[in-house]
């Protein structure tokens, strides 16, 4: 029997002779694998049983097969330790029981199997925390497995899925305009004059000698204020745009295309281009979400000049112009909706408003600029918009780029369903990101929309059901539209009903593509009320001027302008009831109650406080019982006084006041 | 006589609780009274009987207390807990049941050998 002394000095230690491998005694990597951090810090866990088997004082064969037993169970350093201990202890009994070396080592029996066995059986001792933390991990662990599957089906479907574009709802949307005859057409006009209009020229100096390059501030100028005749100058020097313009107006329809006729002369107009080398002809089957309308800011900021010039041609004596800019503008707002977005609309309402403000202010600068034919003219001209009635909201078009979207973005099975597919929707939709508008960062995100592909295909509602929440919202909204506004809804009931895309919960996933799709639609038509307001005391206002001028005076009531004046009077669009009327210091004044709803006798409303927020103005309209609430919790949000629609003088006074 | 594993898995434990009903044993003289007592039929290696002691100390049936032996040298002793005598005494039960039931069937005979 062999023995050897423990921890000679120079003899090879447990853990070098029970090594598989052999190496190089002196190599750096060795050395650093012979530390505790060697082998991942296994070695260290060794540690406490390799000592207790070089001390064991047992023959080397039966301290290197205790070792690679120990090493095999993989167990906590104590625990082997523990297992080295009574091995060791084993061993050495059988010694002392006379038996040898190699009948000991035969008799152990598989060593891995009992490494196998031993580490199973000890694990069993461990305490309740550690399985806790066992079965906890098992758990994350079944649980990732489960994610993974539902991961990876989906991604298998999603990954697989191509949208398929069944309808071109470009063409259907500039199907209108091209069946338009080209002797009806206002666009050619109108592409002249946006080439012919050089807006660089039309700047006023502002903060010492920063120029502003915003036109419209030069077309905001007034007679009287500080760069009104650098804007009359200009507006002269224009004549040949406006009149352009006019024609354009003129015209039964404008027949504009989006994404069709924004040609290269006008890519380079707008900046786009910076050479015809650049022009690439327009893709006929692009998406409506992305289709520019480029036009509007043109329409917009030439409608701002007419407005402007019709102070001009009232200071120069020369009437006439002013019903005829009139005409022109509240055409250009009827164009400009030929196209039935919701930002369509909104410019239109914007120029009606424009231009019933610039009405409104001639009236009570100079009423006798314009014969009584003239006045006549301009009211029925702004009557004429959106049909005499009240301004609706349009909502088609958002209903077209909405299903545009779904074909895109969603796979289709056949029968209306079909699921997310990330990569295929627009950055509207998905997020800068997602899918940064810039192409080369766009393509670098590619890996992460596909990675995020099947968690969206499985959060997403799917199309049919995307589609049907789309339409009830809309659907909805439009019932609410057909109410003028004192029926409109109470904001809980508005809450309420789009309480899945406004909510900030995991829910508003679901109909993401929704959420990002809507427009502001109560908003929207909030601003359509309140110019239809403002255009209907536009026309009582002039009715009440030639009243004057018949009578000699201004009525008790505005019912003695109807039938003569007005076939009706309209509505305070707060109220439902009609449009309330005083004269005060031998001047009239219209006003409706206002967003406290009581009647103030045409008080005007003062302008917020500086420093409290969230104030309401006086023009926005509230349910009553929002109303009631609102005095209950911050009666100070509420302006007191009359929304006054005329004079203009008297709510700008007001407001100058403060 | 070679016991096959399943024989073993179930004779094993029982087997090495009875060893320690007349008092603490350590492992080597738990695998030598094995070998002994059984005429080498239950001889199992040190690779089956230390797992199966960890386990029976697992299940809180047998208790190990490390001493020092009179050879100067540390041994770890098994004894017999509360709830192994229990154990013991009913796999003993069901044991003399099932040889009742071999011999019966005339597996086994009365004196326990083959008939």
């Amino acid at each position: 029997m062999t023995r050897e002394a423990p921890d000679k000095k120079g003899a090879p230690t447990v853990r070098e002779r029970s090594s598989p491998r052999a190496r190089p005694a002196q190599s750096a990597f060795w050395k650093v694998m012979d530390t505790d951090l060697g082998w991942f810090g296994f070695r260290r866990c060794l540690a406490w049983a390799e000592q207790v088997i070089d001390r064991s004082g047992l023959p080397e064969a039966h301290r290197v097969l205790i070792a690679r037993v120990v090493r095999r169970t993989r167990l906590w350093r104590r625990e082997q330790a523990d297992v080295a201990r009574e091995l060791v202890a084993h061993f050495a009994d059988g010694l002392e029981a006379g038996r040898t070396e190699a009948d000991l080592l035969s008799s152990f029996g598989n060593e891995k199997k009992a490494a196998r066995l031993i580490r199973r059986a000890k694990k069993r001792n461990r305490g309740p925390v550690w399985r806790a933390w066992l079965y906890w991990w098992r758990a994350v662990g079944c649980l990732f497995l489960l994610v993974l599957a539902v991961y990876l089906y989906y991604g298998v479907q999603v990954w697989t899925a191509r949208p398929k574009i069944a309808r071109n709802y470009l063409a259907e949307l500039n199907a209108p305009a091209e069946a338009v005859p080209p002797e009806d057409r206002g666009w050619p006009l109108m592409r002249e004059a946006i080439l012919a209009y050089d807006r660089s020229a039309d700047v006023i100096p502002e903060e010492g000698d920063e120029p502003s390059r915003k036109a419209f501030l030069l077309w905001s100028e007034r007679p009287g204020t500080a760069y009104w005749p650098l804007a009359a100058e200009r507006l002269r020097e224009n004549e040949h745009v406006l009149d352009l313009v006019r024609a354009a107006a003129a015209k039964p329809r404008l027949a504009f295309r989006p994404g069709v006729d924004d040609d290269a002369a006008l890519q380079m107009k707008w900046n786009w281009i910076a050479s015809e080398a650049e022009f690439t002809p327009p893709n006929p089957t692009r998406d409506l979400m992305n289709v520019l309308q480029p036009h509007l800011a043109e329409i917009k900021l030439f409608a701002r000049m007419l407005t402007a010039e019709m102070h001009l041609a009232a200071s120069e004596d020369r009437g006439a112009r002013v019903p005829e800019n009139t005409s022109a503008c509240v055409r250009l707002a009827e164009q400009a909706r030929e196209i039935p977005f919701v930002i369509n609309d909104l410019v239109a309402i914007s120029i009606s408003h424009l231009t019933c403000d610039t009405i409104r202010e001639l009236l009570e600068r100079r009423p006798d600029a314009l014969r009584d034919r003239q006045w006549r003219d301009v009211g029925h001209a702004l009557a004429s918009f959106s049909g005499g009635g009240r301004i609706v909201v349009n909502l088609a078009g958002e209903r077209a780029i909405f299903r545009d979207f779904l074909q895109r973005s969603f796979s289709d099975d056949g029968k209306g369903g079909g699921l997310a597919v990330p990569r295929a929707m627009p950055s509207a939709i998905m997020g800068e990101i997602f899918l940064p508008e810039d192409d080369d960062l766009r393509e670098g995100r590619d890996w992460l929309l596909q990675l995020a592909a099947p968690v969206a295909a499985l959060v997403m509602a799917n199309r049919r059901s995307q589609s049907a929440y789309y339409d009830r919202l809309m659907n909805q909204a439009e019932s609410w539209f057909s109410r003028p506004q004192w029926e409109q809804p109470r904001q809980a009931d508005v809450r309420e009903a789009f309480a899945d895309v406004e909510t900030r919960s995991i829910r508003a996933f679901r109909y993401w593509p929704v959420r990002m799709a809507l427009p502001a639609l109560m908003r929207a038509q909030a601003t359509a009320e309140q110019t239809t307001q403002v255009r209907d005391a536009t026309l009582v206002a002039i009715a009440l001027e030639l009243f004057r001028r018949r009578e000699g005076r201004y009525p008790e009531s505005l019912d003695e302008l109807v039938p003569a004046f007005l076939p009706a009077v309209p509505p305070d669009r707060h109220t439902g009831k009609p449009l309330n009327y005083a004269v005060r210091e031998g001047k009239p004044i219209l006003y409706s109650v206002g967003v406290n709803l009581a009647d103030d006798g045409g008080a005007p409303a003062r302008r917020p406080p500086t420093g409290i927020t969230g104030r309401l103005r006086v023009e926005q309209w509230r349910h009553p019982l929002d109303l009631k609430q609102m005095r209950e919790e911050s009666p100070r949000s509420i302006p007191d006084g009359d929304w006054i629609l005329y004079p203009p003088s008297l709510a700008r006074e007001t407001e100058d006041e403060e | 006589m070679r016991i096959e594993r399943e024989l073993m898995r179930g004779a094993g434990p029982i087997a090495v609780l009875k060893l320690l009903e007349r008092g603490e044993m350590y492992g080597y003289e738990l695998v030598e009274a094995l070998a002994k007592r059984t005429k080498g039929v239950l001889d199992m290696g040190q690779a089956t009987l230390y797992p199966m002691l960890y386990n029976l100390e697992a299940k809180g049936l047998i208790a190990g207390q490390w001493r020092e032996a009179e050879s100067g040298r540390e041994r770890k002793y098994y004894s017999l807990t509360g709830k192994g005598k229990r154990r013991l005494a009913a796999q003993a039960e069901q044991w003399r049941g099932l040889v009742g039931a071999m011999q019966s069937l005339g597996i086994v005979s009365p004196a326990g050998g083959t008939p």
